[in-house]
């Protein structure tokens, strides 16, 4: 799906006390954001070149905080374009539809297509960027895939060949996906130890931006071009108006990538390592995990397909017209723009996942219920989403970190993306069926059903989480306090064991937690001393991943 | 393995979906199974003629014989396209003197052995072309840019195809033939089917309206319909009247907001008509179609006038006046109104060349929407299982942790 709704700066959160078996390991973990890392970038590194003339301003020095906020800019324009025609379909369905003769499943499949590729993406996406291309290169590379299926998509419209346009919604998906990737490629480059979160946020606010500066913006759009074009004609031409967002893209992209050379040379910035996706892993992910990828799917399959079929919906049940029900849908964009840093802060502070979730789920099937079952104003449905979708977003995603060891997140968050993108691609194709054939009560009740489901996988995450200590919904001081006791018992273990002598390699201890290969291995490991494999450690590396 | 037990069960909460896909016909199969308001529906077409003569006349009887009383049908084209309806006691005979209706001389010409308890009837007396010049979509009450009306009074009709299923079903389809004396192109179709029921349900087409053992579903088709040349906003509307044996005859326009549109898919709004004393209705969704297949996809709106008074004069020569009735024709107050197909920005009806509408006019009271089964029931399994999940789950963890409050296996112990 389209970038970067939550990002998750992994680097700020704990290691959850599951695995503090490995406990000398994680340790590493945390220096990361110490000084002399070699990805660190910054003012307390000595570098020695000396600038001269522009390059000596703040503006221009590459150690000065002006110039990382142009970089900065740059990067939030990097991801407006793929943002903002994301939802042109959904901002445009009615015209779409009438204009190039479709149905909604057919509208729906627009969509599906962007889904599809990143099912594969979200694993190779990060890999391609930091081995393959490198990150200047790719950036350029998927910012330009993401002009051409925009470009593709809008010449479907001019000549009214609707597979062309499904073509170029796919083109479109595979380079939109992975540009968000850059785009926190980018910022964890430059900002490292510095306003990191900060920078986040506002990547975020901006992708928002987009998205609702295309609902509101693509309706009068369309009516002003309509006086000069008509039909499929019309369609098209707007869509290639759209994609002017696509070539500013691709403009930032190129002066990125101009702006890291230069800092990459006055620096001396080595190559950043990249995360690390092993399939492996896989196996050693605890059935929390596995429920929170169920919340990932069900849950957002509720949002983003109503998203882009929403226009018609209140334009037909609220008797809305096109720009007001334009402006209906876009709101939860907006709302999640400014709210989710505050639920981000929200849940770092007070902790309590589950219950955020929880909550989050409840409110939102509010949500759908009023829209479905009442003639309430739909804003006061759609404002509740965007709240519920916020906070759900804010508190989902960290979760996962407590449950996955640290340094296999990068695998954990890419399943999560992954099964994420294959349930939207399959659920928006039924979705647009269920309109045609069923109507959109159908459509709700559909929606509502995913969201009971969801609301299944958290209740049953609350219950396997209670039954193991709870550390999922504990408060902040709660859980540091659970954690120093876990340290503590560790220790006390640890002494007895090494009293005990080499009497067994068994313990009552180890017999009641139930724990993998890759767990004995390594403690086997680590007693005899041996080194354990380099690609086992936990990583210097972090994961930076697009999440909403 | 008890995390597989969890998995499976939270699994099982993908089944109401799964449902939701395929049972939408289950559940409209469930809805027809009302058994006890069942009639018995019996057809015939010019009943009891004597002669091959009738064949250029053609008048369709329809009974719906009930536990109490006779529905009775007649739906004839002649003249004045006229669906009448007339309730009355059991064993009530419906005779037409054929020897008078072959001599010319209708008035009075059919008669019920027992006098009816209720009738009513719909007619349509105009078709229109009007030119939209500013696409509202409603047929303008001045004549601004070019009204054509059509009187039915000079359409001849054909009787296309029959189709009585059992005593199920009546269905008979009317083409035009010619207006005025000129035939209608061939590659222009102008239909209307009428259907009775013996059972409550649903159409199986589009816009799936409600039906029930006492009512008549009326489909009108426009297909490719020559339009003026001069008209470049051509759109079609007509004038629908309706007469009741009421003393009082009022009728009320309703326009409901429905939230169920998994019948209609989009529509979320149904339009009824109603007499004074809530017996005889019409009923109909503000939604037609632009394509033979019908889909949300296809399809535009349409607007209605105010209900007005319509001069009873319209009614003579019609079957109204044909009847003979104990209630004199003359005194029955008419009232009539517009339907404009179409809403505005859809392109006109050249757009498609094709308008497909349907409504349904029936006694007694209308089946209202309601969530079907389907929907009951996944919100049930939806809302339900979180719950059960959430009792069962709380109630196992209390249970674990009263019976083992205190065991932790240390070796420090």
């Amino acid at each position: 799906m389209a970038s970067d709704d939550e990002i998750l700066p992994i680097l700020e959160n704990e290691v959850p006390g599951d695995v503090t078996e490995e406990g000398d390991v994680t340790e590493t973990v945390n220096e990361s954001s110490e000084p002399n890392h070699p990805n660190e970038i910054g003012d307390d590194q000595d570098v020695e070149i000396q600038l001269t003339g522009c390059g000596a301003s703040p503006f221009c020095d590459p150690r000065r905080m002006p110039h990382r906020f142009i970089a900065l800019f740059l990067m939030c324009l990097l991801g407006f374009g793929s943002t903002f025609c994301y939802d042109n379909p959904g901002a445009l369905q009615d015209n779409l539809k009438s204009d190039m003769g479709i149905n909604t499943a057919q509208f729906a499949n627009l969509y599906a297509w962007y889904s599809w590729p990143n099912v594969i993406l979200c694993f190779i996406g990060g890999f391609l960027l930091d081995r393959v291309f490198g990150m200047q290169l790719g950036t350029i590379i998927f910012a330009t895939l993401v002009l051409l299926g925009q470009l593709t998509f809008a010449l479907g419209g001019i000549l009214n060949k609707f597979w062309l346009m499904e073509m170029g919604r796919l083109i479109f998906g595979i380079g939109g996906e992975s540009l968000a990737v850059a785009q926190n490629t980018y910022a964890v480059s430059w900002f490292k130890g510095k306003e990191l979160n900060m920078v986040f946020g506002l990547q975020l606010s901006f992708a928002r931006l987009g998205s609702t500066v295309n609902f509101n913006v693509m309706g009068p759009l369309y009516k002003h071009v309509s006086q000069f074009y008509t039909g499929y004609l019309c369609t098209g031409v707007v869509l290639m108006i759209a994609s002017a967002s696509c070539v500013m893209s691709l403009l930032s992209g190129l002066i990125l990538g101009y702006l890291d050379k230069r800092a990459n040379r006055i620096l001396k910035k080595t190559g950043q390592a990249g995360e690390v996706i092993r399939f492996s892993d896989v196996k050693d992910f605890p059935a929390t995990f596995w429920l929170m990828s169920v919340i990932c799917v069900a849950y957002y399959v509720a949002i983003f397909p109503f998203i882009g079929l929403g226009q018609v919906f209140f334009e037909r049940k609220f008797d809305f017209s096109p720009s007001n029900a334009n402006a209906v849908n876009s709101i939860v964009y907006v709302i999640s723009a400014v709210a989710s840093p505050f639920f981000g802060i929200l849940v770092d502070k007070v902790g309590r996942n589950i219950l955020w979730v929880f909550l989050a789920i409840v409110f939102t099937i509010g949500s759908h219920a009023l829209l479905t079952f009442t003639f309430v104003n739909p804003y006061v449905g759609m404002v509740t989403m965007g709240f519920s979708y916020s906070m759900l977003a804010s508190a989902l995603w960290p979760m996962v970190a407590l449950v996955v060891p640290e340094y296999q997140l990068g695998t954990a968050y890419g399943i999560m993306q992954a099964v994420q993108n294959l349930g939207m691609a399959v659920v928006t194709m039924m979705a647009g069926r269920i309109v045609d054939d069923q109507g959109y009560l159908v459509l709700e009740v559909f929606f509502l059903a995913w969201l009971c489901l969801s609301l299944v996988a958290t209740v049953l995450i609350w219950v396997m989480n209670a039954s193991r200590g709870g550390l999922l919904n504990m408060s902040v001081a709660e859980r540091d306090k659970h954690e120093r006791e876990l340290m503590s018992k560790e220790n006390l273990e640890r002494e007895k064991f090494f009293a005990s002598g080499s009497m067994s390699d068994v313990t009552p201890y180890d017999l009641l937690q139930p724990r993998s290969d890759f767990a004995m291995r390594n403690r086997y490991l680590s007693r005899i001393g041996a080194k354990i494999p380099e690609h086992l450690v936990p990583q210097a590396s972090m994961v930076y991943r697009a999440l909403r | 393995m008890k995390n597989f037990v969890l998995l499976v069960i939270a699994s099982l909460n993908f089944l109401p979906l799964f449902e939701l896909v395929l049972s939408a016909d289950l559940n409209r199969f469930l809805d027809v199974e009302q058994k006890y308001y069942d009639r018995n529906v019996t057809t015939s077409i010019n009943p009891k003629c004597p002669t091959n003569e009738c064949g250029n006349f053609t008048l369709v009887h329809v009974q719906q014989q009930g536990r109490d009383d006779v529905i009775h049908h007649i739906w004839t084209m002649e003249n004045v396209p006229t669906f009448f309806y007339a309730r009355t006691e059991l064993n009530t005979e419906m005779s037409i003197d054929w020897d008078k209706m072959l001599s010319g001389n209708y008035s009075q010409a059919i008669s019920f052995n027992k006098e009816p308890q209720y009738f009513a009837a719909v007619l349509i007396f105009k078709f229109f072309m009007y030119n939209d010049l500013n696409d509202t979509g409603m047929i303008p009450e001045k004549d601004n840019y070019g009204i054509v009306s059509y009187s039915t009074k000079k359409m001849t009709w054909e009787l296309k195809s029959s189709n009585f299923s059992g005593n199920i079903s009546a269905s008979v389809a009317f083409r035009l033939n010619s207006y005025d004396g000129v035939e209608l192109d061939s590659s222009s179709n102008i239909e209307i089917t009428l259907t009775a029921y013996g059972t409550r349900g649903r159409s199986s087409i589009l816009p799936h309206l409600a039906f029930t053992e006492n009512s008549t579903q009326v489909d009108f088709v426009f297909d490719r319909v020559e339009t003026k040349e001069s008209f470049t906003n051509a759109r079609l509307a007509m004038e629908l009247a309706t007469v009741v044996s009421e003393p009082e005859n009022q009728f009320t326009l309703n326009v409901s907001q429905s939230l169920d549109d998994e019948y209609t898919p989009g529509v979320f709004k149904l339009m009824e008509v109603h007499s004074a004393l809530n017996q005889h209705w019409i009923q109909w969704r503000p939604v037609c179609y632009t394509s033979t297949q019908r889909d949300i996809g296809d399809s535009t709106g349409l607007y209605q006038t105010t209900i007005r008074n319509v001069s009873d004069e319209n009614l003579n020569n019609t079957l109204l006046e044909w009847l003979s009735l104990n209630l004199d024709t003359r005194f029955l107050l008419m009232k009539g109104f517009n339907v404009s197909f179409g809403v505005e920005g859809d392109g006109f009806y050249q757009a498609s060349n094709y308008t497909a509408w349907t409504m349904v006019t029936g006694h007694g009271r209308p089946i209202g929407d309601q969530f079907s089964l389907m929907v009951i029931l996944v919100m049930a399994i939806g809302l339900g299982l979180p719950s059960i999940v959430l009792i069962l789950g709380g109630a196992a963890i209390a249970l674990r942790n009263h019976r083992n409050s205190k065991d932790d296996l240390l070796l420090s112990d």
